[in-house]
Parts: C-alpha cells; sequence; structure tokens
C-alpha cells in the first residue's frame, strides 16, 4: 500500500517507516500537518498514519479536515501515547479508523494496518476472478475478459487495469498509479502514467458510450467510474465487447 | 571504565537507525534541563510525552518508562521541579550507560 506518515518525532517517524517499508508498503512522511493536508489536496494515499501531537495542527484536527475534504474513504490509524478511553473514544468520533498506543509494536501495528487496508480495498483471492461491470479479471492467469472477450494487455497494461478496478470511484494521483504499478523505485515519471492511462482507455473502451469515464483530474490523477445507462451518450446498457 | 547497567536487545534490522535515535534522545535531556530552568512545565511534559511514546517501540522499555515519569511530574504541577530535575538525571546516566545488544 501507499502510506503517509504524519509524524514529528524523527525517532518515531524512522521506526514506522522502516517497518512498513519492510512489509512491502510504499511510505512518504510528514512532520508538519500543513505540509500533509497541503500535498493530500492533489495526491491519494491507500492509508494515513497519523500522529496526534503535532506542532502546528492536532491529528485530530487533520482527520477532521480529511474527512471534510478528501471525498475517497482513506483509512486512518491514530498512533499516540495517549492511552486514557476519552482520548480513545475522541479519536474514533473525529473519524479514526483505528487507534494504537506508542510506544508501538511492529507486529501488531502491520497487523492493524493490513487488517486496514483488506476491510478498505478488498483483494480476490489468487485464484479468484474481480468482476467489475462487464469485466472479469483473472488475477492468477493475468487475464481481462469483457463480456467473456479476452482483451489484449501488456502487463503494465493488466497491473495498471487491475490498480484502477480495485479503486473504482475513487481519485488517485498519478504518484499513487506510478508507485503501486510501476513500484516505488521506478524512475519513470508521472507522463508514463497519462500514456498508459490513454492506451488503457482506448484498449478496454472505457467511455461513457461504453458506460465507463476514465477522467484525468487537474494537477491530480485519475478517476475511473462507472456511468448510469440514463447518462450514457446513447442511452442505451454497454454492448461492446 | 564503568560497566553498563543495562542491556538492551534490539531488532538487528534498527542498527543503522540506534545512532540517531540516541542522539536524539541526549538532545531531549539537554530540552528538558532548559526547561525545568525556565519552569516551563508544558516544554517538559511535552518532552516526556514523546520519551514515552518512542523508547518501547525501539526495545528500550526504560525510556518509555522515565518519559511516563517526567510527563506524569511535569502535570502535577507544584514543586515538581526538583523531581523533573532528578528524572533528567536518570536519563542522562541510563544513556551514558546502555548496553545494546542486536539481535537478528
Amino acid at each position: 500500500m501507499r502510506i503517509a506518515i504524519v509524524e514529528d518525532d524523527v525517532s518515531q517517524a524512522d521506526l514506522v517507516r522502516i517497518w512498513l517499508v519492510g512489509a512491502g508498503h510504499a511510505c512518504h512522511t510528514f512532520s508538519r500537518g500543513r505540509d500533509f493536508m497541503r500535498v493530500m489536496t492533489r495526491d491519494s494515499f491507500d492509508l494515513l498514519v497519523l500522529d496526534w501531537e503535532l506542532p502546528d495542527v492536532n491529528g485530530d484536527a487533520i482527520l477532521t479536515w480529511v474527512r471534510a475534504n478528501v471525498r475517497e474513504p482513506v483509512p486512518v490509524l491514530f498512533t499516540t501515547a495517549r492511552d486514557a478511553e476519552a482520548d480513545i473514544v475522541q479519536a474514533l468520533k473525529a473519524g479514526a479508523d483505528d487507534y494504537l498506543v506508542k510506544p508501538l509494536r511492529k507486529q501488531e501495528l502491520l497487523a492493524r494496518v493490513e487488517a486496514l487496508g483488506r476491510r478498505a480495498r478488498p483483494k480476490p483471492r489468487a485464484a479468484e476472478h474481480l468482476r467489475v461491470g462487464e469485466f472479469d479479471v483473472d488475477v492468477d492467469r493475468r487475464v481481462v475478459t469483457r463480456n467473456g472477450v479476452e482483451m489484449e494487455l501488456t502487463q503494465k497494461d493488466f497491473d495498471l487495469a487491475v490498480f484502477l478496478f480495485r479503486n473504482v470511484g475513487n481519485l488517485v494521483s498519478r504518484g499513487h498509479i506510478l508507485e503501486s504499478v510501476w513500484g516505488r523505485t521506478s524512475d519513470l515519471n508521472t507522463r508514463t502514467v497519462d500514456t498508459h492511462v490513454s492506451r488503457l482507455r482506448s484498449k478496454l473502451g472505457l467511455v461513457p458510450e461504453n458506460g465507463w469515464k476514465l477522467t484525468a483530474v487537474y494537477q491530480h490523477g485519475y478517476r475511473l467510474e462507472q456511468v448510469a445507462p440514463e447518462q450514457r451518450p446513447n442511452g442505451t446498457p454497454s454492448q461492446a465487447a | 571504565m564503568q560497566s553498563a547497567r543495562h542491556s538492551v536487545h534490539v531488532a538487528g534490522e534498527l542498527r543503522d537507525l540506534i545512532p540517531r535515535f540516541l542522539a536524539n534522545r541526549r538532545v531531549e535531556v539537554e530540552q528538558l534541563r532548559d526547561a525545568i530552568a525556565r519552569s516551563d512545565r508544558d516544554a517538559a511534559r511535552r518532552i516526556g510525552h514523546g520519551l514515552k511514546g518512542v523508547g518501547g517501540g525501539y526495545g528500550f522499555d526504560e525510556i518509555s518508562r522515565i518519559g511516563g515519569e517526567i510527563e506524569r511530574s511535569a502535570r502535577a504541577g507544584g514543586d515538581e521541579l526538583a523531581a523533573l530535575a532528578a528524572l533528567a538525571r536518570e536519563l542522562a546516566d541510563y544513556l551514558d550507560g546502555v548496553e545494546i545488544i542486536y539481535t537478528t
């Protein structure tokens, strides 16, 4: 997952980062709440790890801002040395999905992060298919079919399709797509994303006439959405194969 | 040569982080002493709160314990500055004497 860590204590941030990266996640660290909120207006993450006591904005205020301003239901894990029942209740009522009391324990942190990720974006088991509208994605065989007809996709096209189908309705940033499909160490830039998204739109016919919209959002990224039959240009459900 | 009074087992994956971790705690000892000199209990509380939260994650449970004591003393109000000064000394002594054993 692509995870944002908002934590002002350098040692704490180092610790969480090394544990999460070791578990295969891509992490972005912010030591100031306002820096994070500024980035969050044009970027996206699979999960947020929020400290409560920050020097500029408290974690609960950030949480409230995220819930008010970020359309996607990104899971939030609160971490704090506050352990009073009232504090835990306050964080959960403000919109946190889970709460961990510091000092953190590695295996517990990783297990809670995985659980939040599972809840937010259920993945099919390898042998299962991901079914989205008329598309059927066989994750194990790496095959996408539309109304039973196999689509011709490259390896990257397939990875990008799976990422977008798992995020239908969500606004995902170019950086998020790049890291999730090409990996954190990739030296490619976000134009690569634009090129591949454009190609995938054509290959899969992700256009309103077919009941899909794959929209570029200025200074942010892309959103894949299904279009209701009555909102399609031709007013009929998709028959495309 | 003074022998180590505390041995701490630290995960090997954290080896590269430990020098910065310990250096930051030493900075906090000085910041705590400054806060005590200014009778700034809120600054002392924040330092204690941070120590409490970070120590145990690295395996330094004693740092978390001392941090918790600092936070409690700073919150207690009254004439707690002497107690805070003693805790600052305790933390400094601990940092000077701790022996780290890396586990794989």
